[in-house]
């Protein structure tokens, strides 16, 4: 792909008072976000696409602000911008991870050669969540160290980096699929994987899991958050095997308490852990 | 002593949803701000308000640590509601798309006064207003 990694940013600068419908603007035409900036007494309305889109976008936000121009002044820029340069600074920051007694989470590059017995896992930290340095991502890896014994299958949902279907496969699953409603997320997933030498064995699908026909698996994973998780349990326990577990995170250490009565109404029985200030459980279905 | 403050980041984006990707990864990122731990905050945080807007001031600091304040959602985004549409009008001048009464207006800013840039509550009035003219939205007595 040769626009990969390079998005297009937009810019609509006027009075603060014209900044809310600015970055209105802004969304309308398809951001998923908006940053907002003080520019000398100017304000400022920023947004980033996919350079494959940007021709598609000129042509919309031209338009409207030329509209927006009838109630204030606004002036439109637009340049390119490499998702590596952001990133720089912060993959920096990242160092090896160990995980449990064999895991090791490798941030991109990172030269590493692993001891006998030890398993590694390679994650270039990109725009999809999951490189192993937040709490909750670790203590599902730790979950799945434990809990994956040889030749399950496993599903990811919210897969994010692909980070945990890939450790699972490399821990000896014999399968993984890993959704997630992200279409950044479903294409870094698989690119982790291919990576990992484990593409053959993982499937990546994009979409909502409540709405997908998937094959039944030993082992579900989620790291998402509470209410989500707790949405989650009624269609997880349809498409778990006998006995199955679903391990999930994404919640802040106060809702510990919540998380176990979701599990034990949904029939499953669940063991909580914390790292962090944040809380993980895994549960065996009843 | 207090830490050296080296950058305020102010964000809009869809609670419980925001991703690494822009505007989260190209603003936080240059500061070497762990990426991931914003995602996962800001979303555990708005959880239960997923479905609107919901701006973010961070705050970032010389060792790279943050602090996040979350706002009410901006008032485009309530002005819509409001209205009970979903796009604002394509020719404002023009074309006005929906009707917000003045006390809904008055709500609005009562709501958003903590957050804007207003001396006043009549200055907020002033300021929604004005928010809601240029998206083809009148207000009606």
């Amino acid at each position: 792909m040769g626009s990969r990694g390079i998005w297009r940013a937009f810019a609509l600068t006027t009075v603060p008072d014209g900044l809310e419908a600015a970055a209105e603007v802004l969304r309308e035409a398809g951001a998923g976000g908006v940053r907002l900036e003080d520019a000398d007494g100017w304000a400022r309305a920023v947004a980033h696409f996919p350079s494959v889109e940007a021709d598609r976008i000129e042509k919309k936000l031209a338009a409207a602000a030329a509209d927006l121009g009838r109630f204030w002044p606004v002036e439109t820029a637009s340049w390119e911008e490499d998702e590596d340069k952001w990133l720089e600074a912060w993959r920096r920051s990242l160092r090896p991870l160990r995980v449990g007694r064999r895991l090791v989470i490798l941030p991109g590059d990172f030269v590493f050669s692993p001891a006998p017995g030890e398993v590694a896992v390679r994650i270039r930290p990109g725009m999809a969540f999951g490189t192993g340095d937040h709490p909750t991502t670790l203590l599902c890896l730790g979950w799945l160290e434990e809990l994956i014994r040889g030749g399950e299958t496993v599903l990811d949902v919210g897969t994010g980096s692909g980070i945990l279907a890939i450790a699972a496969l490399r821990l000896g699953a014999r399968a993984a699929v890993a959704v997630d409603v992200d279409p950044l997320a479903e294409r870094e997933a698989r690119e982790n994987a291919a990576v990992n030498g484990v593409g053959q064995a993982l499937a990546t699908v994009l979409g909502d899991f409540r709405e997908m026909d998937l094959p039944s698996a030993d082992l579900v994973v989620a790291n998402i958050f509470l209410s989500q998780v707790l949405a989650l349990l009624p269609p997880v326990r349809e498409r778990l095997s006998p006995g199955g577990i679903f391990v999930a995170s994404g919640v802040s250490a106060g809702q510990g308490e919540e998380l176990l009565r979701g599990f034990a109404g949904a029939g499953f029985q669940a063991e909580l852990r914390e790292a962090g200030g944040w809380m993980a459980a895994a549960g065996r279905m009843l | 002593m207090a830490k050296r403050i080296t950058a305020k980041v102010k964000l809009q984006i869809p609670a419980g949803k925001a991703t690494p990707a822009p505007p989260v990864g190209s603003a936080l990122g240059p500061h070497g701000v762990n990426i991931m731990a914003f995602v996962k905050e800001y979303n555990e945080r708005t959880a239960s308000q997923a479905g609107t807007i919901i701006p973010v001031e961070i705050t970032i600091y010389e060792d790279r640590s943050f602090t996040m304040v979350t706002k009410t959602p901006p008032a485009a985004v309530l002005l819509k509601k409001a209205a009970g549409v979903e796009k604002a009008s394509s020719q404002p001048n023009k074309v006005k798309v929906a009707k917000v009464s003045q006390g809904k207006v008055r709500e609005i800013a009562e709501l958003k006064m903590a957050d804007l840039n207003a001396v006043d509550l009549e200055g907020a009035c002033r300021m929604v207003e004005g928010t809601a003219r240029s998206m083809g939205i009148e207000i009606t007595d």
